[in-house]
């Protein structure tokens, strides 16, 4: 039986909706990014789209006791996220229409998601997988199995086991080890994209 | 060393969902304590994304501590757990920066404060010198902006931030007040006075972003002040 996704943050729900903040703050970590650029399609401003999720992390930790878990997380926390760009884009055209009373362009404030995928963003988007890729290319063998099988195919540690035949403890060790090689390069692409911003910068 | 490899092999199992209960009980407060597993956790996602192509742009973007501080204005027991392992260095801080209450004023100095700085003392200086002041800087902006340069002295702190993914930048600074004169004021500039018993410190924003940006960069700056304390 494959893991899903709201198997694996299950167990940090339970613990978030029992009061611990440090659950919740590893979830926070976890989803930001997906959900900035969620956020991101609505409002087309990159610290509004912060502010928004935010929001939108504040209000489910508030509110997380209501969380049914028949959905995932994600599924949830996303509504969240977007039902809060929508109310600020609705509240934002309420503002401006108090002060410009005569909005003729109406459509300028349909409450759609932008296409955010720009040529720059695609690039981004293409060199990060394609350098992940070639990080786990690179991998030994075994390794490269391990990770495979868990990241492509979702299986659990006790299944890789049974098919590489291996012990459960190998297998997690393996799966680390690549990890780290993948940390490495993302670490390390971060740092070329941040300098990249500085040169255009100077 | 090899406990750092440990811990983040159980990090890897938790990104799976291969932890035991008793061993998630257990690293939670590790990772909140450690900027270093707090990236290796979100490495790991931001690598599964990219291998199902998912990834975001603002990968590089951190706005987890913005967050935790949102909480602790509204429920303080929660964050006041984060604090207490997320920085462990801010003791030092607390024990040596800011003894405070806090207070913005948007207006100029008041002529007393000349005595305020005359009796500051050398521990505080110090640390207003120190790498940890750095950190408070750091904590202010977290997730506004990415630390590009910086300059520290016992006369003070000066950071250079950039706003993710754009070319705005500005600066912030962390001074004791008879320092002053090294804030270039500008119309843009916003400034706010961290009034302790050994002193007071004037801590300044200014640069390329909104003036509601600044004000949430000053406010972090005397909250994280007041929760170090």
């Amino acid at each position: 039986m494959k893991i899903s996704n709201k198997d694996l943050d299950l167990g940090l729900v339970k613990r978030a909706k029992a009061g611990d903040y440090q659950a919740f703050d590893l979830l926070v970590l976890k989803y930001q990014s997906r959900l900035i650029s969620t956020a991101f399609k609505f409002v087309k401003d990159q610290q509004i789209a912060e502010d928004l999720v935010q929001d939108s992390f504040i209000k489910s930790f508030k509110s997380i006791g209501s969380f049914r878990e028949d959905s995932t997380f994600y599924t949830w926390i996303y509504r969240i996220t977007v039902n809060t760009s929508k109310n600020y884009l609705v509240s934002k055209k309420r503002k401006d229409e108090l002060i410009q009373t005569d909005i003729s362009k109406e459509e300028n404030y349909v409450i759609e998601p932008i296409d955010k995928d720009t040529p720059e963003n695609l690039f981004h988007a293409s060199q990060l997988h394609k350098i992940i890729i070639e990080s786990l290319n690179g991998l030994g063998e075994d390794t490269k199995t391990a990770l495979t099988l868990r990241e492509f195919d979702g299986l659990s540690y006790e299944q890789i086991a049974e098919i590489v035949n291996c012990p459960v403890g190998t297998v997690r060790s393996r799966i680390f080890r690549g990890r780290e090689v993948i940390d490495d390069a993302i670490k390390e692409y971060r740092k070329d994209h941040q300098a990249s911003y500085a040169e255009i910068k100077s | 060393m090899i406990e750092n490899k440990i811990m983040k092999e159980k990090i890897s199992a938790l990104a799976d969902g291969e932890l035991s209960d008793f061993e998630t009980r257990r690293i939670l407060s590790e990772i909140s304590s450690n900027p270093e597993y707090r990236e290796f956790w979100k490495n790991i996602h931001q690598g599964k994304e990219a291998l199902r192509n998912e990834e975001s742009e603002f990968f590089d973007i951190d706005i987890s501590n913005r967050v935790s501080f949102g909480l602790d204005k509204v429920q303080p027991k929660f964050s006041e757990k984060i604090k207490k392992h997320k920085y462990p260095k801010a003791s030092y801080v607390a024990a040596s920066i800011f003894g405070f209450c806090a207070v913005i004023i948007s207006s100029l100095i008041p002529p007393s404060v000349e005595s305020f700085s005359d009796i500051a003392s050398q521990r505080i200086v110090d640390a207003i010198g120190s790498p940890e002041a750095l950190e408070v800087l750091n904590s202010s902006v977290s997730g506004l902006g990415i630390l590009q340069d910086f300059k520290s002295n016992q006369k003070g702190t000066l950071a250079n931030y950039r706003v993710p993914n754009s070319t705005k930048t500005f600066k912030v600074s962390l001074y004791p007040i008879k320092e002053i004169n090294k804030i270039g004021f500008g119309e843009a500039t916003r400034i706010s006075y961290i009034k302790s018993k050994d002193g007071t410190y004037v801590v300044s924003v200014s640069g390329n972003i909104s003036t509601e940006k600044k004000n949430q960069i000053l406010q972090n700056a005397i909250f994280f002040a007041e929760k170090i304390n």
